[in-house]
């Protein structure tokens, strides 16, 4: 297995430990089901940047760091080539203004300091009361609709054009 | 038909696209079921398509209802004229089920060039032999269709 498959295989177990903590009625997995779908979209991305590093197209590859702004930032500006003409569009394609504005209240969910609405640490709500992210309402069913088809959006967006790269004849 | 499509329709282009399908066969992580050539009726005629049928492990469904595609201009490893393009259509065989039943805009294309002949298999195991045989049988459901 190469390294852009391993990401893509970590993506699509994250993505189904997503849809058992969203199986749950009560709602108290959601944030866990949104945290997931946070790293299946994170993976997807880092998908992406490997294989065009493997290919030869982009200069670094996955480092350790979370920063997917970042490497979609890369995806999108990527070297200018005949050869990288039509990837550059199916990437434009894929992370497109509403992908990538998706993506970015996404990980806006990630733990940050001070505490606000995430998906893993209490915190202070606009009242200043303290919840939780498991609490009744925090997250909406209509985010959790949304995060989830944005997950599958861009896993199986990205995991086509890594097949693309793969294919592109050199 | 089989083996001289390529060879009459595309000559400039039988070897290497040849090649690429073999190098193809080598991606174990996502094994080729199925590689056709072909050439729809109502694209650039200069245009060569290379279909594909492959062990995707998420058998992915496109949301947006239509097949991959990924456009190709010259490369060392296949020589291309200024008009002239590689494009490479991807599925795997559970999306391209729903594809054919829902008619989807590009394996709608493929059933049509099949109708037409203007196609050439260039790789089939078991279960591109099966995709194959859905592949033909719409095609003959639509010339039947037309009387």
């Amino acid at each position: 297995m190469d390294e852009p498959t391993a990401w893509l295989y970590q993506a699509m177990a994250d993505r189904q430990a997503a849809e058992r903590f969203v199986a749950d009625e009560v709602g108290t997995g959601r944030c866990h089901a949104i945290a997931k779908w946070q790293q299946t979209v994170e993976k997807a991305v880092k998908a992406l940047v490997s294989a065009l590093h493997d290919a030869g197209i982009l200069g670094a590859g996955v480092l350790p760091r979370h920063a997917v702004e970042r490497y979609i930032r890369a995806l999108i500006s990527l070297p200018r080539a005949a050869g990288n003409r039509t990837i550059q569009q199916n990437l434009h394609g894929l992370l497109d203004q509403n992908t990538r504005a998706g993506i970015r209240a996404l990980d806006g969910l990630a733990p940050q300091r001070p505490p606000r609405r995430n998906t893993e640490y209490p915190f202070q709500d606009a009242q200043g009361q303290w919840t939780y992210p498991a609490a009744e309402g925090v997250f909406s069913q209509d985010e959790v609709q949304q995060f989830r088809a944005l997950a599958h959006r861009v896993l199986d967006g990205a995991g086509r054009i890594v097949s693309a790269i793969r294919r592109r004849p050199s | 038909m089989a083996g001289s499509w390529t060879v009459d329709r595309f000559p400039q282009f039988e070897a290497a696209i040849r090649r690429l399908t073999e190098q193809h066969r080598e991606l174990v992580d996502e094994p080729l079921h199925l590689a056709v050539s072909y050439l729809p009726a109502t694209r650039d005629q200069q245009h060569i398509f290379l279909f594909e049928v492959i062990g995707d492990p998420g058998e992915s469904i496109n949301p947006e209802r239509d097949l991959f595609e990924a456009i190709f201009e010259t490369s060392p490893g296949f020589p291309m004229g200024p008009n002239e393009q590689l494009h490479l259509i991807l599925t795997n065989p559970r999306e391209l089920e729903i594809a054919l039943r829902e008619g989807w805009s590009l394996a709608s294309e493929v059933v049509n060039a099949f109708r037409a002949g203007d196609y050439e298999v260039l790789y089939k195991d078991e279960i591109g032999k099966r995709v194959l045989d859905k592949l033909e049988a719409e095609a003959r459901r639509h010339e039947d269709a037309r009387g």
